[in-house]
């Protein structure tokens, strides 16, 4: 039975060896038909790679360019500059001087708020004979409007006569304004052979605990630009207005793809996150007509006699003719036909009605999302080509070949919305967005192919 | 970067890297086609089908090994090739050879056909007789080296049917191997006698 059973996997074996040993290399050129042919096909992929390619770059470098300008003109905002030049006014520089009498033992400075006010309150209370320290504290002050007066640096020496004697001078271009909010370290302001001090006076710390209080309200108050307003916080509503553009490429028509450019004002109603979007505005596209033209052939041009006329000629004693003829062209009464191309533009009055949801926002920029109806009305047809030209034959009839355009069509539009703020009152906005039309653009009934398009939407707007 | 690998040989050559590839490659791609498909004109359809997977997919492949390019080229052609036949279904995968050759295995004579003189083109031509859904598991099973578990996840079938029919595939390639030895053997005495 082993042995049958071996002998059978011997015969498998050698069967599988033998196909595998011998067709493992084995080849077939392929024909040179199918070989063109996949290469006109590679070429053809290579394309629409290289142009799909060629559209995320696009994209992305127009994005890029948009979102680079938008921080630009941020960073130079003159409502920004004007913030900016307000601290600067307010900057101050305090210096103390901190003079211990010789018999000092130790010194502590101690900074404390007086009555829910920053005041501080330097404190010297001496143990140690110390040689005279000098103390520069630079001191960046912010001062908020609302608290100048308040904030007078207080200085006070409460240790008994004789032990110590602290000076605090304070320089200030507006003294009267003066709050503390920024206290540089000593020692880096300082000389380095005023180093020590510093680790002989151990009231730094409380010091910059305090600076740590103050200083988040103004540093606060210099991150959040002025012109950010309502417009950007969820809740608010405001109403905004502009001019918009869009480039829009429109694909399942007639005649392949076509470019129509939309331009026109619009209005968003804002409240919070969500917004209503409407306005009115043009859209221009082209197309090109087929049109079927009949005409008999010209064949030639007679003389047609119009009419004779008679002269008596008194020399030769005889009536002289004359012939009054015309032109006449002559044609073939076989019907010719011709196609032809005209190129006509269209014009549509459009009026969008969308709605949108900003699912990310922070001060300067908002995403959302944007989807609605769109309205066109075909306002206007005009013959950019020239009316067809015949030459010498007779045009018997001409009929259009190709449906012209309906009077009346919907769209569904999807989109992403970016807006960038560019002031309070100032934004622009980008959207890509897809369109699905409804209903087939054309008039006629056996045409059901509903178009749909893509387009990039860029606005600019002003918002009250 | 491949294709930039092949820039110098397409220069050389006159066209693109893609036709380099294609005159490479190509030959060898159809006739593994063609022992799936078992025409001609079928197996170019799948080549054809196959390269644009290939040229498409092609910046993403990365060499890890020397002859990997061609695993890598051979896997995609199988696959096209397999769902080529799925989606031309003229035959059931699990179609039943006669019941002559049932008992073949039992039947046939011992010769080993290590010596078989047959041609490659011959051989493939066997390949091609055999109904589709043998031809498949056969060429999964001895060519690609797939276990039956694997060749029945592939063709959705069970394991037991992907044996049967590589035991099936066998017996009819051995009925027409010993055909020939016989027809080679008789041709031999007839000439010495």
């Amino acid at each position: 039975m082993n042995i049958k059973i071996k002998r059978i996997m011997q015969k498998q074996n050698s069967i599988d060896d033998l196909f595998r040993r011998e067709l493992a290399d084995y080849k077939v050129t392929p024909s040179d038909e199918r070989r063109q042919a996949f290469l006109r096909d590679a070429a053809k992929e290579a394309g629409k790679r290289s142009a799909k390619r060629w559209w995320i770059t696009g994209l992305g470098t127009g994005l890029l360019i948009t979102a680079g300008v938008g921080l630009w003109i941020l960073e130079e905002s003159p409502v920004e500059k004007a913030t900016e030049g307000r601290h600067e006014n307010n900057n101050v520089k305090i210096f103390e001087n901190i003079t211990p009498k010789k018999t000092d033992k130790n010194i502590s400075i101690e900074k404390k708020l007086i009555e829910g006010k920053e005041n501080p309150v330097v404190k010297a209370t001496g143990r140690k004979p110390e040689p005279r320290i000098r103390m520069n504290y630079a001191l960046t002050v912010s001062q908020p409007s609302g608290l100048r007066g308040h904030h007078e640096p207080v200085a006070s020496n409460t240790a008994p006569s004789g032990q110590a004697k602290v000076a605090a001078n304070v320089q200030s271009i507006f003294p009267e304004q003066v709050q503390e909010t920024g206290i540089k370290s000593p020692v880096k302001q300082s000389a380095p052979e005023k180093q020590p001090v510093e680790q002989s006076v151990p009231a730094t710390a409380p010091l910059q605990e305090n600076e740590k209080k103050i200083l988040p309200e103004t540093r606060n108050e210099e991150k959040v630009p002025k012109h950010r307003g309502k417009s950007s916080l969820p809740g608010n509503w405001n109403i905004s207005t502009g001019v918009y553009y869009s480039p829009e490429w429109m694909f399942n028509t007639l005649n392949g793809d076509k470019y129509a450019n939309n331009m026109g004002i619009e209005g968003t109603f804002h409240f919070g996150r969500y917004s209503v979007r409407t306005g009115v505005g043009l859209s221009i596209t082209t197309g090109s007509n087929e049109i079927l033209v009949q005409t008999n052939p010209y064949l030639g041009s007679y003389n047609v006699l119009d009419s004779i006329g008679f002269r008596w000629n008194d020399k030769h004693t005889s009536l002289i003719p004359t012939l009054y003829t015309s032109s006449a062209n002559a044609y073939d009464t076989t019907l010719r036909y011709n196609y032809s191309y005209m190129k006509k533009r269209y014009t549509y009055l459009q009026v969008p009605l969308l709605l949108g949801y900003d699912f990310w926002q922070n001060n300067w920029l908002s995403l959302g999302m944007r989807a609605g109806a769109v309205m066109s009305v075909l306002l206007k047809t005009e013959n950019m080509s020239a009316t067809y030209d015949p030459g010498k034959d007779r045009i018997i009839s001409i009929n259009n070949i190709s449906p012209d355009r309906i009077q009346l069509n919907w769209q569904a539009v999807g989109g992403i919305n970016a807006a960038f703020r560019l002031s309070r009152r100032y934004s622009i906005e980008l959207e890509p967005d897809v369109k699905y039309y409804f209903n087939s653009v054309y008039e006629s009934s056996t045409l059901t192919r509903k178009p749909w398009s893509v387009g990039v939407r860029a606005a600019f707007l002003i918002t009250f | 970067m491949l294709f930039s690998r092949k820039n110098t040989e397409a220069k050389r050559s006159g066209q693109g890297p893609v036709g380099v590839l294609y005159d490479r490659h190509a030959p060898w791609l159809l006739g593994v086609c063609l022992s799936y498909t078992g025409n001609r004109e079928d197996a170019e359809d799948v080549l054809h089908d196959g390269f644009m997977k290939i040229i498409r997919s092609i910046g993403s492949y990365k060499e890890k090994q020397p002859g990997s390019l061609e695993a890598w080229m051979r896997r995609i052609m199988v696959n096209t090739a397999l769902k080529y036949i799925r989606d031309h279904k003229k035959e059931r995968m699990s179609t039943e050879l006669d019941s002559n050759l049932e008992n073949l295995q039992e039947s046939g004579d011992q010769n080993d056909f290590e010596g078989s003189d047959l041609t490659k083109d011959q051989l493939m031509d066997l390949i091609c007789e055999l109904p589709a859904g043998y031809r498949t598991v056969f060429n999964l099973y001895v060519m690609e080296n797939y276990t039956h578990k694997e060749i029945g996840e592939m063709l959705g079938i069970a394991e037991n049917t992907s044996k049967s029919q590589l035991s099936k595939a066998r017996s009819f390639l051995r009925k027409r191997l010993n055909e020939y030895q016989n027809k080679k053997n008789y041709a031999k005495a007839e000439f010495n006698r």
